[in-house]
């Protein structure tokens, strides 16, 4: 059935075990700066499908697929009633995925109703655009102080790396590497002891705080906001099943904040694409690049080693890899997966 | 038959590096990742991925003979044991999951010889004319082909394709014939000794003039399933000279062509430059050939036809079509094939 509860006739790769449950989840498919008034191909969980918006600002997406010969919509046009049109034979269709002009016929003729393009659910929440591709049992997750006008906000770079959706949403929140890795930037080689924290999980989501000492990146970005060439800040996590992450960090030297709003497309299991919308309390008259420059760097130094990372998929049974004390962020969020997805 | 599924191959020794390459190095031998680095005790050969997280430690460094994981900074010692885990605060243990798997090595002839198997042998074969005479050895090639073990290995004892394949070398094409020869079988293999006459080889001897024509013995011999010595004796004419040469598979469909060679003459006598670039020649005109090959080798003998003159080429497939049968009665059929990576691993969900 399609977004709409109407009979999905054309065959299509059915969804895999893994993928039952993400077809009934909300997943981020792009920013919705870059929806204009063209339609945009895009990709989720090995499908294709097509993203518009109508004149009014709504959003649609469908399966980027004629019903007529399978040709992509995403190289057709949208009209100003909202239609989209198919580039080979004209073919429209209204934002509901109806059939509503097929130019071959003759002027008199009824569409037949099985004539539709099958939908799926597209909505845009945090600057975002989210598709489900079943019927959403969730809603997306919170970002509280999206928009808030005493902040600045910035959307940072998308983020394609080769692996999997989990594996890229655990490096986002894995407090061993952050010394290590981003030596200088989140954290510095001679202190890697990762300090106590617990981590709570309610329901899909799990949360965690954690205090650590951080380096001032002043020098090199200005995006910190410490006195001295070192600082505690604490991180406050909440995790939503399956793939987003609010994170606030707030300075102790400041009291000045940084939030994360970060979550990730699978494109497929081995392949996505994170998104992350950051908004700040400070520097308010200050520009924005450096602030989407610095996650870039940061993204750039785990991207080789999150794809070198093997089995590609997070093993959800423990007890094949080896966790310590301070993965249990590791642990909580493969038992989360784990519990979601069965 | 394809390399990976004939398992009593990884029983043998491999180069799969040389000595002096640049490490940490990710290593593939049937179609399994390794990674060889330095350690403070020599060199190691330990599993590709940190027990951790998966990462995969060709990306991390050797600093102070610790190979160190990129992600996390785990620290591990040549024995695969974790040496330091930077997270864990002071007086912790480190658990003892935290370690790595390895894979004996043997460093020879300047190259680093691995086993993934049991080994069948102490270390790779005997070189003869380098051990015993002491004749000037030094590695020829050392580089990948898109071609099978086998195929390398077959061609290195196939008697009849030269005339055709090396003619802008020392094949022609008017002298096809092969005179008759015996086999005679060794414990590891077998060994044939045949006449030749060959035009064209002159710089392998030192001499420029390509025009001139020899009389030769060709010793051939089968050292190990993927390994080759192969002698040619000039009775005094020339300075003799032996070739060793091993396809290390990498996967079903590549191979790691390692030639190393054994000059009886000394450097004014036999120059290497005129040796070695003459020998890219004849090799070059091999590989054009073995690349276009399929990677599936057929070892039964009623599968392809045979002439006299390939009675090298047949006991070769004899000896392969043995050794799959030796692990069909061992075990049933399907058992004698890995695990089947392909397939995606969904942990936990089902």
């Amino acid at each position: 059935m399609d977004y709409f509860g109407r009979d999905v006739s054309r065959k299509r790769t059915e969804p895999s075990l893994y993928y039952k449950k993400l077809y009934d989840t909300w997943l981020v498919v792009g920013w919705a700066s870059s929806i204009l008034d063209e339609p945009v191909a895009v990709q989720l969980l090995e499908q294709r499908l097509v993203v518009w918006r109508d004149a009014d600002g709504q959003v649609h997406g469908a399966y980027d697929q004629c019903p007529h010969r399978g040709t992509q919509l995403s190289l057709g046009t949208v009209d100003d009633s909202g239609c989209i049109t198919c580039p080979y034979h004209g073919w429209a269709f209204a934002t509901d995925g109806q059939c509503v002009s097929i130019p071959q016929m003759a002027i008199d003729t009824a569409i037949p109703k099985r004539v539709h393009l099958d939908m799926v659910g597209c909505v845009e929440k945090y600057g975002m655009i989210w598709v489900c591709l079943g019927h959403p049992i969730d809603e997306i997750p919170e970002f509280s102080v999206y928009k808030d006008s005493d902040m600045r906000h910035v959307e940072c770079a998308p983020y394609t790396w080769n692996c999997s959706p989990e594996r890229m949403v655990e490096n986002f929140m894995d407090f061993g590497h952050l010394g290590y890795l981003h030596d200088g930037l989140l954290g510095s080689r001679d202190d890697l002891e990762v300090p106590a924290h617990k981590v709570i999980t309610n329901g899909n989501q799990m949360t965690c705080e954690l205090t650590m000492s951080v380096p001032s990146t002043n020098d090199s970005f200005g995006v910190t906001r410490l006195q001295g060439d070192r600082g505690k800040q604490t991180n406050s996590y909440i995790v939503s099943a399956p793939y987003t992450i609010y994170l606030e960090s707030r300075y102790h030297d400041s009291g000045s904040a940084r939030f994360l709003y970060f979550s990730v497309q699978p494109l497929s299991m081995e392949k996505c694409i994170g998104y992350c919308y950051q908004s700040r309390d400070f520097d308010l008259d200050a520009p924005d690049e450096p602030f989407a420059e610095f996650q870039l760097v940061l993204a750039e130094q785990d991207r080789p080693i999150v794809e070198s990372q093997f089995p590609i998929e997070a093993p959800l049974v423990l007890t094949d890899e080896v966790h310590l004390p301070f993965d249990k962020v590791a642990i909580s969020y493969r038992r989360l997966l784990k519990d979601y997805f069965s | 038959m394809k390399v990976t599924k004939l398992a009593p191959l990884r029983d043998y020794w491999y180069p799969v590096a040389k000595v002096a390459d640049t490490m940490p190095k990710l290593i593939r031998l049937f179609d399994e990742e390794f990674v060889l680095w330095r350690s403070l005790s020599g060199l190691s050969m330990v599993q590709p991925f940190c027990p951790h997280r998966g990462a995969r430690l060709d990306c991390g460094s050797q600093d102070s003979g610790l190979l160190v994981c990129a992600y996390h900074g785990w620290q591990f010692r040549g024995d695969g044991s974790c040496a330091l885990i930077p997270q864990l605060e002071a007086n912790v243990p480190i658990p003892p999951k935290a370690k790595l798997a390895t894979y004996p090595l043997i460093e020879k002839y300047g190259l680093v010889w691995a086993c993934i198997g049991n080994p069948a042998t102490q270390g790779p074969p005997a070189w003869l004319e380098v051990d015993e005479l002491g004749w000037r050895a030094q590695v020829d090639f050392f580089e990948i082909w898109d071609a099978s073990a086998f195929r390398i290995i077959d061609n290195n004892l196939d008697q009849s394709h030269p005339a055709f394949v090396h003619q802008n070398t020392f094949g022609d094409p008017t002298r096809p014939r092969i005179p008759h020869y015996d086999i005679e079988t060794t414990p590891n293999g077998f060994r044939t000794r045949i006449p030749q006459f060959v035009g064209g080889v002159g710089p392998q001897m030192g001499i420029e003039n390509e025009e001139l024509d020899f009389d030769r013995f060709q010793e051939a011999e089968l050292l190990a399933p993927l390994h080759t010595r192969i002698r040619l004796e000039y009775n005094g004419s020339a300075p003799d000279y032996a070739f060793y040469s091993c396809a290390t598979p990498v996967d079903d469909n590549r191979a790691i062509y390692m030639r190393c060679s054994a000059l009886q003459g000394d450097e004014i006598s036999q120059p290497y430059g005129l040796f070695h670039a003459y020998s890219r020649r004849v090799v070059d005109e091999d590989k054009v050939i073995l690349e276009a090959t399929n990677a599936d080798f057929p070892i039964e003998i009623t599968a392809e036809v045979h002439l006299r003159c390939d009675r090298n080429t047949v006991e070769y497939r004899r000896i392969l079509s043995r050794m799959a049968r030796s692990i069909e009665t061992m075990f049933p059929v399907s058992n004698t094939v890995g695990p089947d990576q392909g397939d995606r691993k969904v942990s936990g969900i089902h």
